[in-house]
């Protein structure tokens, strides 16, 4: 009776990565290597202001007195990074950007068909039921399209590819920009700030609800590149908006970098929903190939009962180094954390969240789930910080780890730090595996091992799941399903 | 090991000594800052082995029905309690005093190797009288199959470091309740090894600070074997500016199935000034074990206050008794009920 779910698991472990493909595109690279004149090359190509450049030149100083952190719990071999190459796009584009959807070159456009990214704003409005998303297309070191512009425009909101709002709202991106995490914070977000390329940039005006979802797809294409996308969504006061992160990579055997920065303000009475799914390339069985993923995510709530949530599935990468937090500094702000978190194979993931309460009767909620299967590690490291300012602050924290085989590890490293009686703090976790007993019930019922599986592991992210808006939802379900189910015994 | 061998260990491991900064900590002007008091101690138990500046005082001590080849070593190549098989001192508690006097050095570095053979029983208390001197302990405890060893430690003051090292050989059992107080400041490290199969470690402790004391608790039990079980349970009650630190981390290594690991620190702070810093951590490589933590740090329950005021009591006896509830369990829950009312003595609690 052992071997069934395990192998059940395994066959659907083994199902392969259906993003990996590579699209056949010329593209614009810079050379190897990083230095100042790659900045110089970067900001050239982009058109920026001056201020851009020397704010960039300012992070690459910083970074090079850096030292890369290594206090993770993720091993692998030291980064080149003068072997990469800082810059990539496709040609033919006009330099600002394609202006419509027809500039854009048809075999990207095909891409996101496969991965199943509507571009094409009439298909999604053919689509009798399915709500709209605004999509914002990165490829490699550009945005190649943003959808629904003139839609948001009606109702004041910014949505463009922040190379472009650098140019047409500079006082916002300059006021705004590395406010939440500033150049010098760690290694990576210093990296980022210097070479940075493209990624979203959301403005909601006061008392505006989005209308609809908005999303970034990112996609790296090119060989030998890293990806350095920075986000920025400002919601002023009493707007809210729903924001969803995807991305995919080709499958190949070099690790590729992927070194993010997200930047989220909340001002009075704002709410910001951020929800990632993950699915970078994991490299193969071995552990050959696959995205490290370093990325910086920090959210501000700078007003009074503003909310930040995090939401995150994350199924791929190498090497994730992920910490979303929340920045609690307005009174009775909210901060929540929902993540899921799966590594198989070779896999190693390090992530978390951190959660600042400086604000008076500020809130956060953070419940993360690990599932390791193969010869993955996964650990959730966190860090709860009540400042004495924070009177009547609360925090809920849960992490659950479930592992699948015996040849994974599943790590929790929480921090509490509390200055402030009148705060409560309290966290719990537990280490598990899925029962032989839970199998054989939902067998016996009638279920098959792989749905049996799927169940179980269903209802432990439930929580989080159920937090992702629904297309997203369903894809997470079904990720979930591939990186994973089967994996149990 | 010394002062200079803590601090040195402290800046080879900056994450695990990121709460507690020895150099600041131990900084001539926070040493200076107050004398304790030296009360005089009356030991309970028949065995009584006192220490006078790191020296073992025979004139001092009183060995009772335990023979005195039970102690072996002098202060340089450190002190060695052994128990050969089978031999049972449960029934007569030991305990260790450890005092200084104003002839005392700068510092007193304590060395003790314990090792218990095949089904040996030892209960030990290692009571620290107030020092204005650091005191740094370093105790190794080896414990042969289906030993046991019960372990009690009351620091009443003054800067003190230790770090204890424990091999749990199979069905071997080691515990230990610590209470630190007026600690300026205190680490008590614990690094424990499950070894044999069927091993069970237990560690407890309070932190019971004020003023600007001081204390840090790490303990890290690494599970090497299966069917082993651990518990750590921590209690600090901290008042005015002190700080508490807990750090806590189970280690399950691929091949410790069955590992029962279990970890909670629970903590009052008394003081809008007061720190409570918990790093309770889980690392498992093996997949059939069961383990959970658990933290919570918070005020008294403000209902709970309002209720007793409501029978009349004042603020401040509804606020003693809600701590002494706070550490009932703790301090009911003592391994050798004898040690009760040394506890209780010093948290200055009535005897039951």
């Amino acid at each position: 009776m052992t071997d069934t779910p395990r192998s059940a698991a395994l066959e659907l472990a083994s199902q392969p990565y259906k993003y990996g493909f590579v699209t056949d595109v010329p593209s614009d690279t810079a050379p190897l290597g990083l230095s100042e004149d790659t900045l110089r090359f970067i900001s050239t190509k982009k058109n920026e202001p001056s201020w851009l450049l020397h704010w960039r030149l300012e992070a690459f100083r910083a970074w090079t007195s850096m030292k890369e952190p290594r206090w993770a719990k993720v091993h692998y071999p030291p980064i080149d990074y003068q072997a990469a190459s800082y810059f990539s796009a496709p040609k033919a584009g006009p330099k600002t950007g394609p202006k419509t959807l027809d500039d854009v070159d048809p075999e990207i456009l095909r891409t996101y068909e496969k991965l199943g990214i509507p571009l094409r704003e009439q298909e999604i409005l053919a689509g009798v039921t399915a709500p709209s998303v605004a999509v914002d297309a990165v490829f490699d070191s550009v945005s190649v399209a943003t959808t629904f512009k003139k839609e948001l425009e009606k109702h004041g909101i910014i949505f463009c590819p922040i190379s472009e709002a650098v140019l047409k709202y500079p006082e916002m991106v300059q006021k705004y920009l590395g406010s939440v995490v500033p150049v010098r914070d760690n290694f990576f977000a210093a990296l980022n700030s210097a070479v940075f390329t493209d990624g979203s940039f959301v403005y909601i005006p006061p008392g505006v609800t989005c209308p609809m979802e908005l999303s970034t797809y990112f996609r790296i294409n090119a060989k030998n590149t890293g990806q350095f996308e920075r986000t920025l969504i400002v919601a002023d006061h009493g707007a809210s908006v729903s924001y969803l992160e995807g991305c995919s990579a080709p499958q190949r055997d070099e690790n590729q970098l992927h070194a993010a920065v997200v930047e989220l303000v909340a001002l009075d009475d704002a709410s910001i929903k951020y929800s990632t799914v993950q699915n970078w390339y994991p490299g193969d069985k071995n552990g050959k190939g696959g995205i490290y993923n370093f990325v910086t995510k920090r959210g501000a709530c700078r007003g009074k009962r503003s909310k930040i949530s995090w939401t995150q599935v994350e199924t791929g990468s190498a090497i994730t180094w992920k910490y979303p937090s929340c920045i609690l500094q307005g009174d009775e702000s909210v901060g929540a954390f929902y993540s899921v978190a799966v590594t198989n194979n070779a896999q190693q993931a390090d992530t978390g969240t951190k959660m600042i309460h400086i604000g008076k009767n500020t809130r956060s909620t953070i419940i993360s789930k690990g599932i390791s299967a193969g010869r993955s590690q996964n650990s959730y490291r966190g860090l709860v910080k009540i400042l004495r300012s924070a009177s009547g602050a609360r925090n809920k924290s849960q992490c659950d780890s479930l592992l699948i085989g015996d040849a994974c590890g599943a790590h929790t490293f929480p921090v509490i730090e509390s200055r402030q009686p009148s705060a409560r703090v309290e966290h719990e976790a537990s280490t598990s595996k899925v029962s032989e007993e839970q199998l054989f019930y939902c067998r016996q019922r009638g279920l098959s091992s792989e749905d049996a599986m799927a169940l179980i592991i269903g209802g432990f992210c439930r929580e989080v799941l159920q937090e992702l808006p629904m297309e997203f939802a369903v894809e997470a379900q079904k990720l979930l399903g591939i990186s994973l189910e089967g994996s149990v015994g | 090991m010394t002062l200079a061998a803590f601090k040195n260990r402290a800046s080879q491991n900056q994450e695990a000594w990121r709460y507690t900064n020895l150099d600041t900590l131990l900084s001539p002007a926070a040493l200076d800052a107050e004398p304790f008091p030296h009360g005089p101690h009356a030991c309970p138990f028949k065995t009584c082995l006192v220490f006078l500046n790191g020296i073992f005082e025979p004139s001092m001590s009183r060995f009772g029905s335990v023979p005195s080849c039970l102690l072996m070593g002098d202060r340089d190549s450190g002190y060695s309690l052994t128990l050969g098989e089978q031999t049972c001192l449960v029934a007569h508690p030991v305990e260790l005093v450890f005092a200084s006097d104003s002839k005392a050095p700068d510092e007193i570095p304590l060395k003790f190797s314990i090792s218990l053979g095949k089904n040996a029983r030892l209960s030990l208390l290692e009571n620290h009288r107030a020092s204005a001197v650091p005191v740094s302990v370093e105790t190794s405890v080896t414990l042969a199959p289906h030993a046991k060893f019960v372990h009690g430690k009351i620091v009443s003051g003054g800067p003190h470091l230790a770090l204890y090292t424990v091999h749990a050989a199979e069905g071997s059992f080691y515990t230990n309740t610590s209470l630190l107080r007026r600690t300026r400041p205190a680490r008590n490290e614990f690094s424990v090894h499950l070894d044999g199969q069927g091993a069970q470690v237990s560690l407890n402790g309070i932190m019971f600070l004020n003023g600007h004391d001081h204390a840090d608790t790490t303990a890290h039990v690494l599970h090497n074997a299966p069917h082993c079980t651990s518990r750590q349970s921590y209690k600090s009650v901290l008042d005015e500016s002190a700080r508490g630190v807990f750090q806590g981390r189970i280690t399950v290594a691929p091949h410790a199935q069955k590992t029962d690991g279990y970890q909670i620190s629970r903590a009052l702070l008394l003081s809008d000034k007061a720190e409570m810093d918990s790093k309770p951590e889980l690392e498992i490589y093996a997949d059939d074990v069961s383990c959970r933590h658990g933290n919570s740090v918070g005020d008294l329950d403000p209902d709970a206050l309002f209720y007793l005021r409501s029978r009349g009591l004042d603020e401040k006896a509804a606020r003693d008794l809600l701590i002494q509830g706070f550490l009932a369990d703790a301090l009911d829950s003592l391994p050798v009920e004898a040690w009760g009312s040394s506890f209780r003595h010093e948290l200055g609690l009535e005897p039951l």
